[in-house]
C-alpha cells in the first residue's frame, strides 16, 4: 500500500488575546492510498484543525510548523497559488452543515457551474452537463428540479449530497469529510456513508473521515487514529483498536459510550478536557489517567508500534509491545 | 399497571396554522403532534424517539403547556391540566421541568450560578438559599468553588449539570429531558447520564427522555415510544422495541444506528430510502406507507390502527395485523 498524506511532527499553535494555545503538539499520521482514515476525538482534541492544515486554510493568527508531505511535495512549502491547484482539485473536503456551505442567494445550477468552470476550462453548457452527471452519481437523480432549487428548498441529506458531487467534481486523491452526517438523522447518515463508500470505490480516493462517533468509525473507516489535546495517542487497524484498545484514553472512550445491542454499565472519564492555553506538562492526558506515572508528568510519550498496524503514545508502553502494568 | 399512573396523555394534538402567503385567509396546518396516546408510571422512564420533525420535540412542549393543545388531554395525577386555569396550572406545573439540549443557551449568561439556581427558590420563599443551593449543587455533582462562576466560565457538562439543579431546586416528580447529552461529548454524556439514572433511583423520579440516539435511549429507559410524523408508530418496553420490533419503520431505524464494533461491518443492512415527508403535506393512509419497503395498496388508503402483539407493545401497522 502506497502512503498518499503523510504528517510529520505537526505543531500549531494560536497566538490569542489571552495567550499561544498549542492546539497541535507534534501530530504524526500517514493515509494509504484507498483507505478510510478516521481521526476521532472529542471537542477540541484538533481533530479539525488538522484537516485545516492540510489544506492550509487556517486564520492569520496560526503558526504551522511540521511537515505535510502529499503526492510527494510538502503542502506547508507551497505558494498560495500552488495551493489553489491543490484545494478542491487533488483534495477536497466536505463539511458539518451543508447549509453553510452553499451559498443561500445562488441557485444550486449556478453554484455548481461556477466550481466546475473554475478549475475545468470549458463553456457553460458542458459545465452544466459535467453537473448533471454529478447529481447522478451521488444518487440525486431528479437533476433538473435541484438544478433549479435554492439551498434552502433542499433537505439536509439533498445538501450533503450535493457537497460531495462539488468535491468529486476534480477526481481528488484525497476527500476529508469533517462531521458529514453529524448534523443528520441515523437513517440518512446511513445513505450518506454509504454513498461516500461507493463513490471511493468507484474513483479510488482515500479518506480522512473526522468524527467524534465511534460507531461510524467502526462501520466505515480501515483505519484510525484517536487524538486527545492535540495529540495522536493511539493509531490502529479498526478491528484491532476496538478489540484491542491500548491508550487509557481510548480504552475510557470505548467504555463511556452506550451499546445499541444490549445495556452495559457506562464508565465516564473522570475530569475535563484541558485548556490548550496552559497544558498539562508531559503527556497531555496525565491528570485524567488512572495508570499515571511520575514520569507521565515529565516527558512527553511518543508514538511507538506496538504491534503490525498498531501505534500508541504512552509510557506504559514499550516498543516491545509491553502491557500496562 | 396496575398503580394510577403520573402521567396520562390522550389523543394530544398540536397543529400549528401556516399561512400560505402573507395577507391569505387561507390557513394550512402543520400537523407537528397527531393523536398521540400514553401513560408513564411513577419512577418510569419513557423515550419519545423519531428523526427530524417526527414531533418528539413538541410532544414534550405541549404536555407541558409550553404549547397550548390544539386537542387531547393530559392528567397529572389523575388531574386534568389541559384546561386548567394558569394561576392553577402553574402550582401543578412546579412539579414538572424540562431540561433542553444546550445548556448554554438555557442559562441566563449574566447571572451567577448561585443566582440562576436560587431564582426558582426566592419565588417560592425558601430560607437559607445559600445553602440549599450548594446541596443542589452537591446533588449534581458541582462543588461549592462553582457557585460563583458565571456560565461561560464552565464546561457544557457542568452547564448541563447547572441545569439539572435549577430543576431540583423546586421538587420536581416529573422531567421532561429534551436531548440533554446531544451537544455533548461522549465521555461527559455518561456522566450526565449516570447522573440522571441515580437521581431517578433517589428520588423516584419520571421521565420523558425526548433523543434521536437509539444507543442512548438503549441504555436509560423503560420503555420506548417510536414517532413519525408526529404520531406513535410504536411503544412498548425497551425490550420489546429493541429485540422484537415490529413496525418497518423501527426495523430499519434500528438498523440503521451505527454499532461501536467494527465485526458487524459485514452485516448486510436495509438502508431505509427517502426522508421524512412534509408534515405540511402528510402522505393518506399510513404516513410511513412513501418509504416502507413493505407497503401494499391498503396502506395507501387506510390509516392502520393499534395492533397490541404482546402485553403492552402497539403497533400501528397493517402488517401487523395480518402477522397476527
Amino acid at each position: 500500500m502506497s502512503v498518499l498524506l503523510s504528517i510529520e511532527d505537526l505543531h500549531l499553535n494560536f497566538r490569542t488575546f489571552w495567550g499561544t494555545a498549542y492546539v497541535l503538539d507534534g501530530v504524526n499520521l500517514k493515509i494509504n492510498r484507498d483507505e478510510v482514515f478516521g481521526l476521532v476525538g472529542e471537542t477540541g482534541c484538533g481533530k479539525s484543525v488538522t484537516s485545516m492544515s492540510i489544506l492550509r486554510l487556517l486564520p492569520s493568527n496560526a503558526e504551522l510548523s511540521g511537515k505535510i508531505i502529499f503526492e510527494g511535495k510538502n503542502l506547508l512549502e507551497l505558494s498560495e497559488k500552488e495551493m489553489r491547484e491543490i484545494r478542491g482539485k487533488k483534495i477536497s473536503m466536505i463539511f458539518q452543515d451543508p447549509m453553510s456551505s452553499l451559498n443561500p442567494l445562488f441557485k444550486i445550477k449556478t453554484q455548481m457551474v461556477d466550481i466546475i468552470q473554475l478549475h475545468h476550462h470549458i463553456d457553460k453548457e458542458e459545465a452544466l452537463k459535467k453537473a448533471k452527471e454529478l447529481l447522478k452519481a451521488v444518487n440525486l437523480p431528479d437533476t433538473h428540479r435541484i438544478l433549479e432549487s435554492y439551498p434552502h428548498q433542499l433537505s439536509g441529506g439533498m445538501r450533503q449530497r450535493i457537497m460531495i458531487a462539488m468535491a468529486l467534481s476534480f477526481e481528488p486523491s484525497l476527500l476529508i469529510a469533517d462531521e458529514p452526517t453529524t448534523a443528520l438523522d441515523v437513517t440518512i447518515q446511513k445513505q450518506i456513508l454509504n454513498l461516500i463508500l461507493e463513490l471511493k470505490e468507484k474513483y479510488h480516493f482515500s479518506v480522512l473521515l473526522i468524527t467524534h462517533d465511534l460507531g461510524v468509525v467502526a462501520e466505515t473507516c480501515d483505519r484510525v487514529g484517536v487524538m486527545y489535546a492535540g495529540n495522536i495517542v493511539e493509531v490502529a487497524d479498526v478491528h484491532e483498536l476496538f478489540e484491542n484498545p491500548k491508550h487509557p484514553y481510548t480504552q475510557g472512550l470505548l467504555a463511556a459510550i452506550p451499546d445499541p445491542r444490549y445495556k452495559k454499565p457506562l464508565k465516564p472519564l473522570r475530569g475535563n478536557v484541558p485548556s490548550l492555553l496552559n497544558p498539562p506538562k508531559g503527556c497531555r492526558f496525565h491528570p485524567r489517567c488512572d495508570y499515571a506515572k511520575p514520569i507521565c508528568k515529565e516527558k512527553k510519550p511518543q508514538l511507538i508500534s506496538y504491534s503490525e498496524n498498531h501505534a500508541v503514545a504512552c509510557h506504559l508502553f514499550s516498543s516491545q509491545g509491553g502491557d500496562i502494568e | 399497571m396496575s398503580s394510577e399512573p403520573l402521567l396520562r396523555v390522550e389523543n394530544l394534538k398540536k397543529y400549528f396554522p401556516i399561512k400560505e402567503r402573507l395577507f391569505s385567509k387561507k390557513v394550512k396546518y402543520v400537523k407537528a403532534v397527531d393523536g398521540v396516546s400514553f401513560t408513564l408510571q411513577p419512577g418510569e422512564t419513557l423515550a419519545l424517539v423519531g428523526e427530524t420533525g417526527s414531533g418528539k420535540t413538541t410532544t414534550g412542549r405541549t404536555i407541558l403547556r409550553l404549547y397550548e393543545p390544539t386537542g387531547g388531554k393530559v392528567y397529572f395525577k389523575g388531574q386534568e391540566i389541559t384546561k386548567m386555569p394558569m394561576r392553577k396550572f402553574k402550582k401543578i406545573r412546579m412539579k414538572m421541568q424540562m431540561i433542553y439540549q444546550d445548556p448554554y443557551s438555557s442559562l441566563n449568561p449574566r447571572m451567577s450560578i448561585l443566582n440562576i439556581i436560587a431564582e426558582p427558590l426566592r419565588e417560592m420563599k425558601v430560607n437559607n438559599i445559600e445553602e440549599r443551593v450548594l446541596e443542589l449543587l452537591e446533588n449534581v455533582g458541582l462543588r461549592k468553588e462553582h457557585m460563583y462562576k458565571y456560565p461561560d466560565e464552565i464546561s457544557g457538562g457542568q452547564q448541563q449539570r447547572v441545569a439539572i439543579a435549577r430543576a431540583l431546586g423546586v421538587n420536581p416528580e416529573f422531567l421532561v429531558l429534551d436531548e440533554p447529552t446531544s451537544a455533548l461529548d461522549v465521555s461527559v454524556q455518561a456522566q450526565i447520564l449516570n447522573l440522571l439514572e441515580n437521581l431517578q433511583k433517589e428520588r423516584n423520579f419520571t421521565y420523558l427522555f425526548i433523543s434521536h440516539d437509539l444507543s442512548v435511549v438503549r441504555y436509560i429507559s423503560h420503555r420506548v415510544a417510536i414517532m413519525y410524523l408526529g404520531k406513535i408508530m410504536e411503544i412498548g418496553t425497551t425490550e420489546q422495541i429493541f429485540e422484537n420490533p415490529q413496525h418497518p419503520y423501527t426495523k430499519i431505524l434500528l438498523e440503521s444506528i451505527p454499532i461501536p464494533d467494527p465485526k458487524e461491518k459485514r452485516r448486510k443492512k436495509i438502508v431505509l430510502p427517502g426522508e421524512i415527508p412534509s408534515p405540511l403535506n402528510p402522505p393518506s393512509g399510513c404516513p410511513f406507507h412513501t418509504r416502507c419497503p413493505y407497503a401494499r395498496d391498503i396502506c395507501k388508503e387506510k390509516e392502520p390502527e393499534y395492533v397490541e402483539v404482546e402485553k403492552g407493545h402497539l403497533v400501528k401497522c397493517h402488517l401487523a395485523e395480518v402477522i397476527k
